[in-house]
C-alpha cells in the first residue's frame, strides 16, 4: 500500500463525490471539493500539455482546468449538457489551490466506509495506482477514488506561478 | 476616554487616561487638549470632591488654561503639564493608598504588578494600540530623519530642531506608555542628545548627527519588531505571561525583518466618503436601471441612457478602488535624502539633494519596490557622477555637488528622474570597457542609443576601484530589471561635463492596462497598448522571406521579424499571409517585432489577472476577463521579442 493511500484509508465513514468519466466511476474526497459548476466557455493556453483543458473565468477568478479524459488516457467525447466542472481546492506546496476537473457528468455523494475501500496495489503493475487511493464496493457498483493532490502534482503541472517579472524581481534581489 | 464613560472610575487607571491623553496631545488639534482636561476632571470626580487635593486642583487648572489659552503658549504650556504630571501621580497614588480601595502604587506601567486587584488596562496587550502605535512612529520617524536632513543643513533652524525634538518626546512618550522600555529610552537618548542645542548650547556636530541618525535606524528596526510577520501582535501571546511587553521588542529585534510589520494602507478619509458615496449611486442607478428593465413602457433609449450612467459611475468606482492603493513617494524619497547624505559623507562629497514633487502618488508595491532601484542609481550619482570638491572648484562648477529628484505625472504614468551636475559619462571609457568585455566588437562603433544601453548591462561598471559605495557593476542592470517588472522603463541621459539623468517611466497602477484585443483563429489575445508601435496590413513588396523559414518586414527603413501569432501559439485556421492579415508592430527595448494576426478586435482596459496554478506559459503574461465572461489570454510581448530575436 502506498503511503498516500495508507493516510486515507482511516476508519470510519466518508463522503465522495463521484463522476462519471466514460463508464467508469471515481470519487473524489468531499471535503476537497469547492464546488460544481456547469460548463463554462473554455479558452485554451497555448503550449501547455494536452490534458490542460485551458483556463475558465469563475466568477473572477481564472482557474485552469483539466481534462481528466485526457490525463487518463481516454478519447475524447464531444461536450453534452450534462459535462460538469468539479473545482477542487487542495493544498500543493502550501499554497492553496483552485483547480477544475472536466468530467462527463457528476453522479452523486456517497458514503463509504473505510472497510469498503480496498488498495489499488492488489492489482500489481498492471494499474498505474499511482493516482488511486483505493476501490471502493458500493452497492452501485466499484467507485474508484482519487487521490487528487497526485493528479494535480504531476511535474510540471503545478509548478508554482512565477511570471518572468517575479523571477526577474526574485533575481534581482539576490543580487542586492 | 472610554474609562471615562466606564463607571465605577478607578483614579489609577483615570491617571493613565491623563498620561494618554497628555502623550498624544497635539498643539494643531484642539480635540486632544479638551482631552486633557476631560480626563483631568474625571479624575478629580473619582477622588471626591470631599477630599482636598492641591496638586490634582492645580494641575486640572492648568490643564483648562492651556486648552484655553492662546495657540502660540501651547507648546510651553504643553510642557509645563508634563512636568507637573509626576506631582500629580504622586498625590493620586498617596490619595488611593490613603482610601485603601484603589490599588498598590504603581511606580511605571512596566512595572505594575499582578497584586492589582482591579484588572489591569491591558494596553500594551492591546493590538489595536500597538498598530496604532507602529503606524504613528513610522511617520514620526519619517519626520524626524527630514527634519534632522534639513537641520544639518542648517544648525541654526530651531524649528526643525523642535519638530525633532517633539517626535523623540512624542515617541518617547507612547512607546513609555505601551511599556516599550526599549524604545522609550533609545527615544529619550536621543531626546537628551538634541536638547543641549535647543536650550542654545552648541550646535550638533557631524558626529552627533551621525549618532541621532543611528539611534534612528534603531528606533525604526524596533518599531518594525512590535509587530509579529503576519501583522498581528507578538505581545498578545504574553498577555497573561505577566512579563514586560518590551521583552518582545527586543526578542523580535534579534530576528531582524526588513519589511515593516504592518501590510496596511493608509487611506485619506474623504476618499473613503468619496467612494462610499459612489457604491451608493451605484446601488441606485442598478435598482433604476433593473426596474426600468422591467417595465414595459421604456424605450430603448431611456435604457441606454440609464446604461451609461451605469457605465460612468463603474468607471469612477474603479478609478476610486485604484486610488486606495496610491500612496506619495514621500516617504521614499525621505529615506533617499537620508541615503545620499550617508554616501556623500563616506565619499568626502558635499551634495545637495533637491526633490520635487514627493507627493506624486503611486501603488503602494511600486513604491515599496522603486526604493531599491532609487538606491542604486542615487549611490551611482554621488559616488561617479558627482566629483571631489577641488575637482568641482577646478571645473568652474560651485564645490557643492547637486542632485535633482524629481517625480511627476506625465502621459498616463510617472515619471521619477535623478539628474545630477557630476562629471558624466566618459564615453571613450564606456566604449573601452564594452569593448574589453567583449560587448562591442573592436570595429563596431555604437550610437550614442546603443552606448548608453550598455550601461544596464549585467556587471558593467567604470570604475575602476570597487569601493563600498559602488563599483561592483550590479547596480544597473538590477535598475532595468526592476523596473521593468513594474512594467516600467529606464533611460540615461548624458551631457559630458554636465552630469546625467537617469529617467524611470512607470505605470500608474500594475493591475490594469490598455490592451489591443486581436483575433487569431478563433482565438483572441491581448497586446498591452503600451508596447504597440503601429499596425498595419503590408503590400507583398515589404514582405520579403527568409530561406522559407520566416518573413521579414521592410518597415521605415529598417526590417522588422514576423511572428505569426496563429503558428506560434499551435492555432489552426489562423491566417498567416502577412498581405491578408494584420501585422501589429511591437517594441521592446529598442527591439521590434510584427506579430500577425487575423484582424484587430478592439481596444479595452484590462484588469490583469493571474492564471492560476498552471505551469506558466513563455509568452503569455496573464488573464483577463473579457466582456463576455471569457477569459482573454494576454502576450507577454518581451518574451515574445525575445524570442523572435534569438
Amino acid at each position: 500500500m502506498t503511503e498516500a493511500s495508507s493516510t486515507a484509508v482511516r476508519a470510519g465513514t466518508d463522503k465522495y463525490l463521484t463522476f462519471r468519466l466514460d463508464v467508469e466511476e471515481y470519487g473524489v474526497d468531499i471535503l476537497k471539493v469547492r464546488e460544481i459548476v456547469g460548463l463554462l466557455p473554455i479558452t485554451h493556453v497555448p503550449k501547455t500539455q494536452e490534458f490542460i483543458a485551458g483556463v475558465v473565468n469563475l466568477r473572477g477568478k481564472i482557474i485552469p482546468v483539466l481534462d481528466l479524459r485526457r490525463k487518463f488516457g481516454m478519447g475524447h467525447v464531444e461536450d453534452t449538457d450534462v459535462t460538469c466542472i468539479v473545482v477542487v481546492d487542495t493544498v500543493q506546496a502550501g499554497d492553496d489551490v483552485l483547480m477544475g476537473l472536466l468530467v462527463d457528468t457528476v453522479s452523486e455523494v456517497v458514503d463509504i466506509s473505510a472497510d469498503d475501500i480496498e488498495s489499488a496495489s492488489c492489482f500489481g503493475d498492471a494499474l498505474d495506482s499511482h493516482y488511486i487511493l483505493g476501490l471502493a464496493k458500493h452497492r452501485s457498483g466499484v467507485k474508484i477514488l482519487l487521490n487528487i493532490e497526485s493528479v494535480l502534482a504531476e511535474p510540471g503541472l503545478l509548478e508554482l506561478t512565477t511570471t518572468v517579472a517575479e523571477q526577474a524581481l526574485a533575481a534581482a534581489n539576490e543580487e542586492v | 476616554m472610554a474609562a471615562v464613560r466606564h463607571a465605577p472610575a478607578n483614579p489609577s487607571a483615570l491617571l493613565d487616561e491623563v498620561a494618554q491623553a497628555l502623550v498624544l496631545a497635539d498643539v494643531d488639534e484642539p480635540a486632544t487638549l479638551t482631552a486633557i482636561v476631560d480626563a483631568v476632571a474625571a479624575l478629580r470626580t473619582a477622588l471626591g470632591s470631599s477630599c482636598d487635593y492641591p496638586a490634582v486642583a492645580a494641575f486640572a487648572d492648568d490643564a483648562d488654561a492651556v486648552a484655553a489659552g492662546p495657540r502660540a503658549g501651547l507648546e510651553a504650556g504643553l510642557e509645563a503639564l508634563g512636568a507637573r504630571y509626576d506631582a500629580l501621580k504622586r498625590a493620586v497614588e498617596a490619595a488611593v493608598a490613603a482610601s485603601g480601595a484603589g490599588s498598590s502604587p504603581a511606580e511605571s506601567g512596566s512595572e505594575r504588578q499582578n497584586a492589582d486587584r482591579q484588572p489591569a488596562m491591558p494596553l500594551a496587550d492591546d493590538p489595536e494600540l500597538l498598530r496604532d502605535f507602529v503606524v504613528r512612529s513610522v511617520e514620526h520617524l519619517d519626520t524626524a530623519t527630514e527634519q534632522l536632513l534639513v537641520l544639518e543643513k542648517n544648525p541654526s533652524d530651531a524649528e526643525a530642531l523642535n519638530a525633532v525634538f517633539r517626535v523623540f518626546h512624542t515617541i518617547k512618550g507612547m512607546a513609555g506608555f505601551l511599556a516599550l522600555t526599549e524604545i522609550e529610552e533609545l527615544a529619550h537618548g536621543a531626546e537628551s542628545a538634541i536638547d543641549a542645542p535647543r536650550r542654545g548650547a552648541e550646535p550638533l556636530s557631524g558626529d552627533a548627527f551621525d549618532a541621532v541618525f543611528h539611534t534612528v535606524d534603531e528606533m525604526r528596526s524596533l518599531v518594525a519588531a512590535v509587530l509579529g510577520e503576519d501583522g498581528s501582535t507578538t505581545a498578545s501571546s504574553f498577555a497573561g505571561s505577566g512579563r514586560p511587553a518590551a521583552s518582545v521588542a527586543v526578542q523580535s529585534a534579534s530576528t531582524p525583518q526588513r519589511r515593516s510589520g504592518t501590510n496596511s494602507v493608509r487611506v485619506d478619509e474623504e476618499r473613503l466618503d468619496k467612494m462610499l458615496d459612489m457604491v451608493g449611486e451605484l446601488v441606485i442607478a442598478e435598482s433604476m436601471f433593473s426596474e426600468a428593465a422591467r417595465s414595459q413602457e421604456s424605450s430603448f433609449d431611456s435604457l441606454a441612457a440609464q446604461l451609461s450612467r451605469l457605465d460612468k459611475i463603474t468607471r469612477e468606482l474603479q478609478e476610486m478602488a485604484t486610488s486606495l492603493r496610491m500612496v506619495p513617494l514621500h516617504g521614499t524619497f525621505v529615506r533617499a535624502a537620508r541615503l545620499v547624505r550617508d554616501v556623500s559623507r563616506k565619499a568626502g562629497k558635499r551634495v545637495d539633494l533637491v526633490k520635487y514633487g514627493d507627493d506624486t502618488e503611486l501603488d503602494k508595491l511600486v513604491v515599496d519596490r522603486i526604493y531599491d532601484p532609487l538606491v542604486h542609481i542615487l549611490r551611482n550619482a554621488v559616488d561617479h557622477g558627482i566629483e571631489q570638491p577641488e575637482m568641482r572648484r577646478a571645473a568652474g562648477k560651485p564645490e557643492t555637488g547637486r542632485i535633482e529628484l524629481r517625480a511627476y505625472h506625465s502621459g498616463g504614468g510617472i515619471h521619477i528622474e535623478i539628474r545630477d551636475d557630476g562629471a558624466g559619462l566618459d564615453r571613450a571609457r564606456v566604449l573601452e570597457r564594452a569593448r574589453e568585455r567583449g560587448l562591442v566588437g573592436d570595429d563596431q562603433t555604437p550610437s550614442e542609443e546603443e552606448l548608453l544601453a550598455l550601461l544596464f548591462e549585467p556587471g558593467f561598471s567604470t570604475s575602476d576601484t570597487v569601493t563600498d559605495i559602488s563599483g561592483r557593476g550590479v547596480g544597473m542592470d538590477v535598475v532595468r530589471r526592476t523596473v521593468e517588472s513594474l512594467r516600467g522603463q529606464v533611460d540615461a541621459i548624458v551631457e559630458t561635463g554636465h552630469g546625467m539623468c537617469i529617467s524611470i517611466r512607470l505605470p500608474l497602477t500594475l493591475a490594469i492596462i490598455d490592451g489591443m484585443v486581436v483575433r487569431t483563429g478563433d482565438e483572441r489575445y491581448i497586446i498591452p497598448t503600451l508596447s504597440i508601435e503601429r499596425s498595419l496590413r503590408p503590400t507583398a513588396e515589404e514582405v520579403s522571406g527568409v530561406l522559407g523559414q520566416g518573413s521579414l518586414l521592410q518597415l521605415d527603413g529598417g526590417l522588422v521579424p514576423l511572428v505569426p501569432l496563429g503558428g506560434l501559439f499551435g492555432i489552426d485556421g489562423a491566417e498567416e499571409d502577412p498581405t491578408k492579415a494584420i501585422v501589429v508592430v511591437v517594441g521592446d527595448n529598442g527591439d521590434r517585432v510584427g506579430l500577425v494576426a487575423c484582424e484587430i478586435l478592439g481596444q479595452q482596459q484590462i484588469v490583469i489577472k493571474s492564471l492560476g496554478h498552471t505551469r506558466q506559459f513563455s509568452g503569455i503574461a496573464g488573464g483577463a476577463i473579457m466582456p463576455d465572461g471569457r477569459v482573454g489570454l494576454i502576450v507577454d510581448v518581451g518574451e515574445l521579442v525575445r524570442l523572435a530575436r534569438s
